[in-house]
């Protein structure tokens, strides 16, 4: 992802000519612009379909949610990238890559907030030099197991301690088991991360500005393509569908996991819905709550982006089912 | 076919994208689509976004006069003589500043609600509430309460203390499957893709069009209580009921969310 496309080098001597410098900036200009003075009309468009009125209020809601996030990710990361020296990164996490991965599971505890932002954090991390494996790990307990999830959790589930505790069991349980299968399994050239500025020689505040200005680019887009993917199922999915599956325990597990996938909820959430589904037996909702934050299609379009569509082609359907399975075993285990 | 975003456009991206996020922050706009305590996040966000494109743009223009494009060292080269491109897809990101700044949708309405889950409906008391209801209200002719408050109290408290009062309820029009009329606002926790409807059948009065927002000024029915001996299970109830009263249309509220 991420291949660029070359300026036409007719002679290296020749900046790009001024005319088709501006051609295209003047054509983009007046696209806005006469966009803007058919407003009324496609206003009046808009309200005569209440769904497709719906879709652009779910669609402004997750884009405007995430957006912050996503940029606190893409500081964080271009933090990581300019400021900390990777020996520190790397001195803090065990040497033993089979004990950096739960290390750093755990260590996502640290990191409130929506998976937005865990996806530039883990890029920047890896390309530091931190192994994947406990990379990845921390890039899905992160948006699971921080305090603001877990808060919202015991809220949303009052009286309810062991849902607490398990989706902080099972979500961890998954993050650190997908950290170990990538460790037998895993290939670095499943990894293509994009070419980034090069940083070495230049002032931190410039390399910094360069490095961010990357990152929201690479990812940004892609947030943007989970989100209108979560609207549109927002809008389309009717609710009776869900009704009639409480006869099929395992099915309704399934189902609303794969619900979590498609709605893109965020993590801080999503215990708020998954109670709201009163007819599900307990471990349906915690599948829904463990695997949302570490497989939607906001997450899969930005890993996508920052990874490649070879990682996100493996990784993301693995830890689907990872987290079921988890999310089951915990289930029954303790609910 | 669509270019990939060139080095000379990404300013450009960042700042309206920016400039839309700081004007929904700013203004009462961003209370349509989340939360309101999502405001200074989505200044500092829109602030960002518009600082990094100013940066660009400046960047730009200066790289233009002097060094080329392929030269060695170029903070934004990948040392490959290309500078580096955003891929396609971060043109997306122009697709919301199109829909804030071209329609601006409003708040979720009745067709949202109509599929949303009804949570006025979920019994959330603590063993205090249970024990011993709920505090009693202010003095007043009429109390105003939330939808969340009324429905809370008429369908739990075991104080009863909605009994001889008037209540005002501001909410706006939904259908109600089996004839009549629900009072219905719509609830978030993070953003509108959680969206969860909060209703209160209305009893006694015409139903005005459905989306208007009125408020409904009127008295507690007590909910239909189970046969001696049973009990309701949760599929059983049914959302509170209030009979108006006095129903007046309003405006929509600054903060359409409960």
């Amino acid at each position: 992802m991420g291949a660029a496309v070359a300026e036409p080098a007719a002679s290296p001597a020749a900046p790009p000519g001024p005319d088709r410098a501006w051609v295209g900036f003047v054509v983009l200009v007046g696209t806005l612009l006469g966009l803007l003075s058919v407003r009324d009309q496609l206003v009046s468009l808009v309200e005569t379909s209440p769904a497709v009125q719906a879709w652009l209020t779910v669609f402004v809601s997750i884009a405007l949610q995430s957006l912050p996030f996503l940029v606190f990710g893409v500081v964080l990361s271009a933090s990581i990238t300019v400021l900390v020296p990777v020996e520190r990164l790397l001195r803090a996490l065990p040497s033993r890559p089979a004990l950096a991965v739960p290390v750093a599971g755990a260590a996502g505890v640290v990191l409130p907030g929506c998976e937005c932002a865990s996806v530039p954090v883990a890029g920047g991390l890896i390309r530091q030099g931190v192994p994947a494996a406990p990379a990845l790990a921390f890039l899905l307990a992160a948006p699971a197991i921080n305090p603001v999830v877990i808060v919202a959790t015991a809220v949303a589930f009052p009286g309810d301690p062991e849902m607490v505790v398990a989706r902080f069991v099972a979500s961890l349980a998954a993050a650190v088991a997908m950290g170990w299968l990538w460790l037998r399994l895993g290939r670095a050239d499943w990894l293509r991360l994009s070419r980034r500025p090069l940083v070495e020689g230049h002032g931190r505040a410039a390399a910094f500005r360069a490095v961010m200005q990357h990152d929201l680019l690479h990812a940004g887009g892609f947030l943007v393509l989970g989100g209108i993917l979560a609207a549109s199922v927002n809008v389309l999915v009717p609710r009776e569908w869900l009704s009639s599956l409480q006869e099929y325990p395992v099915l309704a597990v399934l189902v609303l996991a794969l619900l979590a996938v498609a709605v893109a909820i965020c993590s801080e959430a999503d215990a708020f819905v998954a109670a709201s589904f009163t007819q599900f037996s307990p471990t349906a909702m915690l599948a829904f709550m463990v695997v949302g934050p570490m497989v939607d299609v906001k997450l899969i379009a930005m890993q996508t982006g920052t990874f490649g569509r070879r990682f996100a082609a493996r990784f993301a359907p693995a830890t689907f089912v990872v987290a079921v399975a988890a999310s089951a075993v915990v289930g029954w285990w303790l609910l | 076919m669509v270019a990939a975003v060139r080095r000379r456009y990404q300013w450009l991206v960042l700042i309206v994208l920016g400039a839309v996020v700081l004007r929904t922050a700013v203004t009462d706009e961003h209370l349509r689509y989340v939360q309101p305590f999502m405001r200074p996040a989505l200044i500092v966000t829109g602030a960002v976004l518009v600082l990094l494109g100013v940066a660009d743009a400046f960047r730009t223009l200066h790289a233009r006069d002097r060094a080329l494009p392929g030269a060695a060292g170029h903070l934004d080269d990948d040392g490959h003589g290309h500078g580096t491109a955003a891929p396609r897809m971060a043109w997306l990101l122009l697709l919301p500043v199109l829909c804030i700044a071209l329609v601006g949708p409003p708040a979720l309405g009745s067709f949202s609600a109509d599929r949303a889950v009804d949570v006025s409906l979920i019994d959330d008391r603590t063993d205090e509430e249970i024990d011993l209801g709920y505090p009693p209200l202010p003095p007043g002719a009429v109390v105003p309460l939330t939808l969340g408050d009324y429905s809370d109290r008429a369908l739990w408290d075991t104080a009863a203390t909605l009994e001889g009062r008037t209540l005002r309820l501001i909410g706006f029009v939904t259908r109600r499957p089996e004839g009549g009329w629900y009072l219905t606002r719509m609830t978030l926790q993070c953003c509108a893709a959680d969206a969860a409807a909060l209703r209160v059948t209305v009893l006694g009065a015409p139903s005005p069009p459905v989306d208007q927002w009125v408020a409904v000024e009127g008295t507690w029915i007590p909910p239909e209580q189970p046969p001696a001996g049973a009990e309701f299970v949760p599929e059983d109830i049914q959302p509170a009921q209030i009979r108006a009263a006095r129903v007046e249309r309003v405006e929509v509220p600054r903060e359409p969310y409960e």
